[in-house]
């Protein structure tokens, strides 16, 4: 696959807190338009990979490159105009207020208006308010879901909210995507548009990557599977062989005794 | 109908002192057999008593602002105002300015120390930063009780006035430049809500952690909430200065950041309309107040639990 340009590049990423190793020497790569599972027991250090790509982490050695650049030390924000989004295990909305304010504040680095446009109402505020909006309805629509904007986001149903969550991602334009268990608390109907979701965002040209205990979403959209144990990358392939290695079942399920 | 009642309300507004005017002379006769309600109606007293409520409307506007939106508990806030208030006048006695200058300057200097206080709150939150806050507060007051350019104990008197047309004996000027104050402050923080930055400031108070995945950056955001914050206290530092004529430090203590955080809790978190309510409710409770002396705080502080108890997220925020 050496054609196709790798976007985003983890080379020995080594993060401890104290005493604990939480990742040891992980490589990881990511391409265009491919969707990477992860995967690994809990506790596995799968979320504190995502937070040393996004920043949140702070990396004791390695390196995080994106297009061959240094990202490693940079604050979380600054990820977001690199164009990198991410959604969280335990959903982060702003429960208190209503989706599109939650969208809105996903647009906050496209939208161009200065302090005085709001005060003067300048075009230009009218005009970053309507844009503003249109993407947030386009990006309602593209996720699928159909409550009243002004609904808070705090009283929608788990699902939507995992929804919700990326759709604010999304208004980042973001070309590459980390979803944090996003099918975690759906039902069956909810993770098949989730896999449907998932596909419609990678044809739009952004990368994914993806970590995932319901194995019927991952394994159905994952072109390259990475299975984590104990901070420690125990092997990784195309989803069809990841499922039979022995070593992946090993972390799972327990070695077989004789 | 809701550009009318606006346009009514406004109107109101502006006709206040007339009407009130009109009212005292009718009811005078009658209000004097009662002397305490008549000192407290009479019409001096009572603009004058507007005035001071406009002013602590703009200061829970301004704490609104970094409390109620931004999230961080701030309970220094009388230092601000104090700031203000020392840095027109010094400016005025020193260079004989126009009023209009004195009054942008204090505003200026004002939001350089929410600045700098501004500093330690990114790395503190909660109760941590609540603590910070109330020692600047005292801080400042105690370096203004000690220089020598401030006064001292003593206070800074023969403050220029406003104009030639503001007069102490007169408080229906005051009452219409504080009017216009509060409003444009009003309308400004409105807007400045409404706008991207505004947005910014509530999504730190609903999620630190979302706001950086999202690409905002937190720090420039924390301290802008500070600068605007310090800013209105500083311009009703300057505007109180210029009324008063004389300040001194004791008008600025611990009890007053108190008072105004009340008075933006009081009237909600979050709410502007809330915030100009409290200052008035707040005001008046303390001023009738004032005939039980010792009891005042607590009858105060019982009113006080009464109200939060029965709207706890404010007079104007439902549920």
């Amino acid at each position: 696959m050496a054609d196709v340009a790798e976007i985003l590049k983890l080379t020995d990423i080594t993060i401890k807190f104290g005493g604990v190793v939480a990742l040891n020497g992980v490589n990881l790569s990511l391409r265009e338009n491919q969707v990477l599972g992860l995967i690994g027991p809990n506790g596995a250090g799968k979320t504190t990979l995502f937070n040393s790509i996004t920043g949140f982490a702070k990396v004791t050695s390695g390196k995080v490159t994106l297009h061959g650049e240094d990202i490693t030390d940079l604050p979380p924000y600054r990820l977001a105009w690199l164009k990198i989004s991410r959604t969280f295990q335990n959903i982060r909305l702003f429960r208190e207020l209503s989706v599109m304010d939650n969208l809105l504040i996903g647009d906050h680095i496209k939208c161009r208006q200065k302090f005085h446009d709001s005060i003067l109402f300048t075009p230009t505020y009218h005009k970053s308010e309507n844009d503003s909006c249109e993407k947030a309805k386009k990006y309602l629509n593209f996720v699928g879901l159909d409550e009243p904007e002004e609904r808070k986001a705090g009283s929608l149903p788990y699902g939507k909210q995992r929804m919700l969550e990326i759709a604010r991602a999304l208004m980042l334009e973001p070309k590459i995507l980390l979803l944090d268990e996003p099918a975690a608390g759906m039902n069956r109907k909810e993770g098949d548009e989730l896999v449907q979701l998932i596909k419609k965002i990678v044809k739009n040209g952004t990368s994914v990557l993806i970590i995932e205990h319901d194995m019927k979403v991952l394994m159905g959209i994952s072109d390259w599977v990475v299975v984590l144990n104990h901070g420690e990358k125990i092997a990784e392939d195309v989803p069809e062989k990841v499922k039979r290695d022995p070593k992946v079942i090993e972390a799972y399920l327990g070695k077989e005794s004789e | 109908m809701a550009t009318f009642k606006r346009f009514l309300f406004i109107v109101l507004i502006l006709t206040f002192p007339l009407l009130y005017g009109k009212f005292y002379e009718y009811s005078s006769e009658f209000l004097e057999k009662y002397e305490k309600i008549n000192n407290f109606l009479a019409y001096d007293y009572l603009i004058k008593m507007v005035v001071q409520c406009n002013i602590y409307a703009v200061l829970a506007i301004s704490v609104n602002v970094i409390t109620g939106f931004c999230g961080q508990l701030t309970l220094g806030h009388a230092a601000f105002w104090a700031i203000g208030a020392y840095a027109s006048a010094i400016f005025a006695i020193a260079y004989k300015l126009p009023f209009v200058v004195n009054f942008a300057f204090a505003g200026f200097i004002s939001m350089f120390f929410g600045v700098v206080i501004g500093i330690p709150a990114l790395r503190l939150t909660g109760d941590y930063l609540a603590i910070t806050t109330l020692a600047f507060g005292e801080i400042v007051r105690l370096v203004i009780m000690n220089l020598e350019i401030t006064g001292g104990a003593l206070g800074l008197k023969d403050i220029p006035e406003i104009g030639s047309w503001f007069s102490v004996t007169d408080p229906k000027s005051f009452y219409y430049l504080s009017v216009i104050i509060l409003m444009v402050i009003y309308y400004t923080t409105v807007r400045l809500i409404k706008s991207k930055v505004g947005r910014a400031f509530i999504a730190i108070r609903e999620d630190e952690i979302a706001c950086m995945s999202l690409g905002i950056n937190i720090s420039r955001y924390k301290l802008a909430a500070f600068a605007v914050a310090a800013f209105y206290a500083g311009l009703a530092g300057s505007f109180y200065a210029h009324m008063e004529g004389y300040i001194h430090p004791d008008q600025f203590q611990f009890m007053d950041s108190v008072y105004i955080l009340a008075m933006s809790v009081l009237g909600g978190l979050g709410s502007l309309k809330g915030s100009i309510l409290g200052a008035f409710v707040i005001t008046f409770l303390k001023e009738v107040l004032r005939d039980f002396q010792s009891m005042q705080m607590v009858i105060f502080g019982v009113i006080l639990i009464i109200l939060i108890t029965f709207r706890p997220r404010g007079i104007f925020n439902k549920n």
